[in-house]
């Protein structure tokens, strides 16, 4: 698969990889993890939880109760890490070509001009 | 966990279905509690607020939802009937008269329109949006009908706003099975059944008093309405528990 995956999808993952997590965890680490460029809404992290759900990347992972609040646990699972690391690699190839053609550029812009 | 608290976040997410309410609601709730402790906050901030209603209306309105084979068939029935009335009834063009809408003589044109659309839509998993917009179109050929019988349009006569109706409510009911259809349909023509005694009653009704024949046929028709409830009162309790299990 090469499509491109949506930012929310990408940190929800790449947070998964580190273990199981709650909701609240998901965004912190989110937020943490993108150096504060990605505040997930939690309106938004369910509905990406549910599609990845669906799509068998994520699943449950249990229910705790604490301080009267209910955690609701996922993790990542085999089929959600591989997707990750597809859009990783795609990731780096972009980059690599686009960090090239950056070389290439600066290389032509230093050369003497006659 | 404090409930007037909790209770004022629930109501945030009502937005949502209640199956979808009921799989993650307590999870959502406690989120948002979390969050918004973390940030000092008493209550969910207004882009949260915003996120959950868009949220709860894609579910309840635009997720995917594939149609049963039964609800495939009633929507493709309607569509056939409704486009089929187009190109044979009321395809005139060139017509000029009160109610029509371009080369088509009335404006029952706009619900098989509506029809198309949602038979479109549930082909690329859209179901719950097509039945929305079924069961929209059911109220806009009855509107075009009584509009029809006070402006003295061309149609659509009321035979065919039933006929209209019937089907539109066919495809926008959760049709699991073949009992579904077959009450939905049975509750149809008791509908039919109950208009026509009405119409009866009201064409032989004296000025002051009710004759013995009228008076049986009004209670018919009554019956039959109520019948057609019963019949109708499991698809309604299947649609909220639908909106349960979304």
């Amino acid at each position: 698969m090469s499509s491109e995956m949506r930012e929310p999808t990408f940190w929800v993952l790449t947070v998964l990889t580190g273990g199981r997590r709650h909701g609240y965890a998901l965004i912190e680490e989110a937020r943490s993890l993108s150096g504060g460029r990605v505040n997930l809404k939690v309106a938004t992290l369910y509905a990406a939880l549910d599609r990845l759900g669906q799509q068998g990347w994520v699943a449950l992972d249990g229910d705790e109760v604490v301080d009267g609040r209910l955690r609701r646990y996922f993790r990542l699972t085999d089929a959600g890490a591989l997707q990750l690391e597809s859009e990783v690699s795609r990731l780096e190839a972009n980059a690599r070509q686009a960090r090239a053609q950056l070389a290439d550029r600066r290389a032509v812009s230093l050369s003497p001009a006659f | 966990m404090n409930d007037d608290r909790a209770a004022r976040y629930r109501k945030l997410i009502r937005w949502y279905p209640s199956a979808w309410r009921a799989r993650n609601g307590e999870a959502v709730v406690a989120t948002l509690m979390d969050t918004d402790d973390a940030q000092g906050r008493v209550a969910p901030s207004l882009s949260d607020r915003r996120a959950l209603i868009a949220g709860g209306l894609y579910e309840r309105l635009l997720a995917p939802e594939r149609l049963s084979a039964f609800g495939f068939g009633a929507l493709i029935c309607a569509v056939i009937f409704s486009v089929g009335y187009q190109g044979v009834i009321t395809w005139a063009p060139g017509i000029q008269f009160e109610g029509t809408i371009g080369p088509f003589s009335n404006p029952s044109v706009i619900v098989s329109g509506m029809l198309v659309v949602a038979l479109i839509l549930a082909l690329f998993t859209r179901g719950k949006t097509a039945r929305f917009i079924a069961l929209v179109s059911v109220a806009v050929i009855t509107s075009i009908g009584l509009l029809s019988s006070l402006l003295l349009w061309l149609g659509p006569s009321l035979p065919t706003v039933v006929v209209f109706a019937g089907l539109s409510l066919l495809a926008a009911s959760p049709l699991r099975s073949a009992g579904d259809v077959g009450r939905v349909a049975a509750a149809f023509v008791l509908v039919i059944v109950g208009i026509v005694l009405v119409e009866f009653v009201i064409a032989g009704q004296l000025p002051f008093a009710l004759s013995p024949v009228g008076f049986a046929e009004l209670l018919a028709a009554v019956v039959a309405f109520i019948g057609a409830f019963a019949l109708l009162w499991p698809t309604v309790r299947t649609l909220r528990a639908d909106s349960a299990l979304a």
